[in-house]
């Protein structure tokens, strides 16, 4: 069952110049994606920086709205978790309240009774012991945390409402090594435990490779190259999943082998 | 003996803020002629303060107070400032991280690059215009005449991180420093600046500090390894007795997180 569906998806930008702001040339940041999301699976999205990557992460999430195609989202709840934690938690508020606020907006929508403080002050706990924080974070700022804690209070605000799907974009591309994999594995975690579809984008093979059931490999708005992420790997059929594959740096060459 | 370019002895950099910050505490390490020595560590361990100790390139609050740094005969540590100017960018030059903050932007390739010849070359002008194309060609620039007229904005990472080494070689430096060279870029494009890192290292006989997170890079590029953490250097050595061997629990700890990713 597919939770994500892409049909001939188009996003092309304007490059405007001048005071006059005039129309000088398109980006075409999506051009003619499909693609297909199954339940329960990790999908991965790779490619360099202003592939559309991300472009495509967001039209899904209804965040932009493409300019001919068509998406079918059968998941409740869709959620993202963004690159860089230094920006996409508000520096004005308390963990507690960042945690909450999805709950709040949920329950105004939904009209029910979970709006008791007291239930929400459980489940917040619950979710800081699923990703690993003291019970006393919730009354600080994020300034007060490190790079990882804060992508785990993010991963922690996501998994919250109870998402059938995240987006995860480059979540763990401003980490350091070792962090990367404590946070790779916690999502690894997450997934299983509440049977969570993620769309997964990094400009990192490794890491694609680590996370990923299936991978899809963009370039200048276009996917090149689709399928199982052991294909992908073992037998690339594009040159440019080919060169991209020869970047990965090994610590160990062939020669010391 | 004399075979040592660079001798670092017990380099402490301390922070005063709030609390003494104890950025580099500690660190020895030497570099022979032609050596390529790598710094891996992670974010705040205090590779690149320890890589601006050595030009003495720290602002207050932060304060190099104790340490010797050996170069060439001399401790830079002890030189006055004028003579400390004569060394940096001409025998010690460094080419750093983000290439569009590295480069001035309201100036000229070109205008950079003769800027950085006139203030260590005694030539005229034209010999530097002369001296700055030609590395920049060295640097495989496609269209070298076009770009020595450009704005640093109109130019590609990977060209900008292209012009950063030519600026730092042009002055044919005898030790390069390069503080994650190519972090900021893409993966292909890291490939074909580490390609010719390789080319310029053998062609130019330079030792090189090379400073990365990334032991991939580091496995790829350097002879010798110093795995810093928390301000010191916690383990050195030949690079293939660090990764098959490393003594360390923290060592082991990241490359074993590098080994589950690749």
């Amino acid at each position: 069952m597919s939770i994500v569906e892409c049909k001939n998806i188009k996003k092309h930008f304007p490059i405007l110049r001048g005071y006059r702001r005039e129309k000088v040339g398109i980006v075409k940041a999506v051009d003619d994606v499909s693609l297909e999301i199954k339940k329960g699976e990790t999908f991965g999205l790779v490619g360099e920086s202003g592939c559309g990557k991300t472009t495509i992460g967001k039209i899904i999430l209804g965040i932009i709205k493409p300019d001919s195609g068509r998406i079918i989202l059968s998941a409740q709840r869709p959620q993202v978790i963004f690159q860089d934690p230094y920006n996409s938690l508000d520096p004005k508020m308390r963990v507690r309240e960042i945690l909450a606020e999805g709950l709040v907006l949920q329950d105004r929508r939904q009209g029910t009774s979970l709006g008791f403080a007291r239930d929400r002050r459980d489940k917040i706990q619950e979710i800081l012991d699923l990703v690993k924080l003291p019970k006393s974070s919730v009354t600080k700022y994020p300034h007060e945390f490190s790079g990882g804690e804060r992508q785990r209070i993010a991963i922690g605000r996501a998994v919250l409402t109870e998402p059938e799907f995240i987006v995860c974009d480059e979540p763990v591309s401003s980490l350091d090594v070792t962090i990367q994999l404590e946070i790779l594995k916690l999502l690894k975690n997450i997934q299983k435990r509440f049977s969570i579809t993620y769309l997964f984008i990094s400009h990192d093979l490794r890491v694609v490779k680590f996370m990923s059931d299936r991978v899809a490999v963009m370039k200048e708005g276009k996917i090149i190259e689709e399928g199982p992420t052991s294909r992908i790997y073992s037998n690339p059929e594009r040159s440019y999943t080919k060169l991209l594959l020869s970047s990965i740096l090994n610590i160990y060459p062939k020669a010391y082998l | 003996m004399n075979d040592k370019i660079l001798e670092v002895k017990n380099l402490k950099t301390y922070f005063y803020t709030s609390q003494v910050i104890r950025a580099v505490d500690g660190v020895s390490f030497d570099i022979k002629k032609g050596e390529v020595f790598g710094l891996v560590g992670e974010s705040g361990s205090g590779k690149t303060l320890t890589a601006l100790s050595v030009l003495k390139l720290i602002n207050p609050p932060g304060k190099t107070i104790d340490g010797q740094i050996i170069f060439d005969g001399a401790d830079l540590l002890k030189m006055d400032e004028d003579s400390l100017r004569d060394i940096r960018g001409s025998r010690i030059s460094i080419v750093f991280q983000d290439p569009s903050t590295a480069l001035n932007p309201v100036f000229t390739i070109g205008y950079q690059m003769i800027e950085a010849v006139l203030a260590h070359q005694k030539v005229n002008r034209v010999k530097a215009k002369g001296l700055s194309l030609e590395y920049l060609n060295k640097v495989h620039i496609g269209q070298h005449k076009k770009v020595f007229y450009d704005y640093p904005h109109q130019l590609s990472g990977g060209t900008k991180q292209r012009v950063s080494i030519a600026m730092a070689l042009v002055n044919s430096p005898e030790l390069l420093i390069l503080d994650e060279p190519t972090t900021a870029l893409d993966v292909t494009i890291q490939a074909q600046i580490l390609d010719l890192l390789d080319e310029i290292i053998k062609e130019e006989h330079l030792s090189i500090i090379f400073i990365s997170h990334d032991f991939g890079i580091i496995a790829r590029m350097c002879d010798h390894v110093g795995v810093m953490y928390k301000g010191r250097i916690i383990e050195q050595g030949e690079k293939y007795d660090i990764i098959k061997n490393p003594k360390e629990s923290y060592t082991r700890n990241l490359l074993e997180s590098v080994k589950a990713l690749s």
